[in-house]
């Protein structure tokens, strides 16, 4: 079954056509990896799939339903942005951070406490949001997402800015978390080791959608080529 | 002096509750804009007959609306644009001042503050207003935060994230007009930012930020009027003073 479908999908910001004509559809338990250059339009199909951009033409269905008419449906997309939007050195703890952006009837310090557990971040929930690091925030960013049980699991670029090892600890996380909730992933990333070890499936975006399949027959030097040009057809496999 | 301590609690109370989504949002500079076009609001008010308080936070809801669809509608940063708004302001009150030669000594009690000749009509009118602005921050500050911290989690929960945004510049515009009266058009910013960033200074959490910026400012209200009352010193600066004092002692804690 479809979780998510688009038709035709066009976004224009100012005179420039950010994306283009983009039809695609994700089933469920799909991993699905958005990769492309700087530029290419990742982060606005993703944000116009979630109503956070405008639409010129198409249509985004999401169980089967425009997103304006989910209803209690929409409690169950997940989405874990690249970072907070406030500055380190606010005393927001963890727990308020988990409270503040959860609906009350989601929310229950239990709940919280064991949510936190299954991103191995249980000791974090009375620690400052500011001073944890890269990988430990996008941690507690997808426990507090984990309180609403949801379907799809948005994510935008979410190892920027950490290190190796916490990286390697976040996907990690995320592929124990896919297999014990079954969630549908899809997520923004530059990073094509990382998509060919956890995607199941490879959207190459260039303003238009150019290519898709499992990463295996994606990731080759000639479809890399078409995407980046020469000097980015690097990558690794692991 | 009751009326003053009365006008000075309700607005140290008040202020830095709605300061600290100030601080938190980085909008110190906005609440300047809206001061100053309350200002313009006040005058426009004595040359049109309307009551200058009245006028004044009309006209300060309608340039913080202004510069919040300007914010949304187009591609110039938001510091410019308040920026614009601000010396507009600035400059239409004071041509407005030159058209009102008779009212000055009114106008100068509104730029600096004259908390010692606030009447009881004028207490029950801000007590209204501030009431109502304290019942919109309690409801509203889950969302208030929520899009604080991140505009797009939010909006993707289902947050209407424009009428927020909308909401806590008309709750700011309401108060910093209702407040005019207390410090004056010049430092009534002060009292919104000052306590709630003396509080981020030593708090843990966001809940202690909230508790210590009201707590804060109900102090500075009430021991700036106190100290203005036995130096002989004009209100508004010294309860400002009082705030600046405060937040030094925050820094030097916060630095150890």
């Amino acid at each position: 079954m479809a979780v998510l479908e688009t038709e035709n999908l066009t976004v224009v910001l100012g005179d420039t056509v950010i994306l283009e004509g983009i039809t695609l559809a994700v089933e469920e338990g799909e991993v699905v990896a958005l990769i492309g250059p700087n530029g290419a339009g990742k982060t606005t199909l993703l944000k116009a799939v979630l109503g956070l951009a405008p639409l010129r033409t198409g249509t985004v269905r999401l169980f089967g339903r425009p997103l304006a008419s989910l209803g209690p449906e929409r409690d169950r997309l997940g989405y874990v942005p690249q970072r907070l939007e406030v500055d380190r050195s606010l005393p927001v703890t963890v727990a308020e951070l988990m409270a503040i952006n959860t609906p009350r009837r989601y929310w229950s310090r239990d709940r919280a406490l064991r949510v936190l557990a299954e991103v191995d971040a249980e000791r974090l929930f009375g620690r400052r949001a500011g001073h944890l690091s890269g990988g430990e925030l996008q941690r507690v960013l997808i426990a507090l997402n984990l309180l609403r049980d949801p379907r799809i699991l948005f994510l935008d670029e979410p190892a920027t800015g950490i290190d190796r090892e916490g990286e390697k600890r976040f996907y990690e996380v995320l592929e124990s978390l896919r297999a014990s909730r079954r969630m549908t992933v899809i997520m923004v990333s530059h990073d094509l080791s990382v998509v060919y070890r956890h995607a199941s499936r490879v959207l190459c975006i260039n303003r238009r959608l150019l290519c898709q399949g499992p990463p295996a027959a994606i990731l080759n030097d000639e479809t890399l080529e078409r995407l980046y040009g020469h000097a980015a057809a690097v990558y690794e496999h692991h | 002096m009751q009326r003053a301590l009365a006008a000075g609690v309700l607005m140290g109370l008040l202020c830095p509750a709605l300061g600290v989504f100030v601080v938190i949002r980085r909008m110190s500079f906005f609440g300047d804009a809206i001061a100053h076009s309350a200002f313009t609001g006040i005058a426009l008010g004595l040359l049109a007959g309307v009551e200058p308080s009245r006028a004044a936070i009309g006209f300060a809801i309608l340039v913080a609306l202004g510069m919040g669809w300007l914010q949304a509608h187009s591609r110039i940063p938001s510091d410019t644009i308040i920026g614009v708004f601000f010396s507009g302001a600035a400059a239409v009150g004071i041509l407005l001042i030159g058209l009102l030669q008779g009212y000055n000594t009114n106008l100068f009690g509104y730029l600096f503050g004259d908390i010692l000749t606030v009447s009881w009509a004028d207490l029950r009118v801000t007590a209204w207003l501030l009431t109502g602005v304290g019942l919109a921050v309690v409801l509203l500050r889950r969302p208030l935060l929520q899009v604080a911290l991140n505009r797009d989690m939010a909006a993707v929960q289902g947050v209407p994230v424009a009428a927020m945004e909308y909401a806590l510049m008309v709750l700011l515009a309401v108060t910093v007009a209702a407040s005019i009266k207390l410090v004056g058009i010049i430092l009534v910013t002060a009292l919104l930012v000052v306590p709630a960033a003396a509080a981020r200074n030593v708090s843990v959490s966001l809940r202690q930020m909230f508790v210590l910026s009201v707590a804060f400012g109900l102090l500075c209200s009430v021991a700036g009027l106190l100290g203005s009352y036995l130096l002989n010193t004009a209100s508004g600066a010294t309860i400002v003073l009082a705030c600046i004092a405060l937040f030094t002692a925050s820094l030097v804690r916060a630095e150890r």
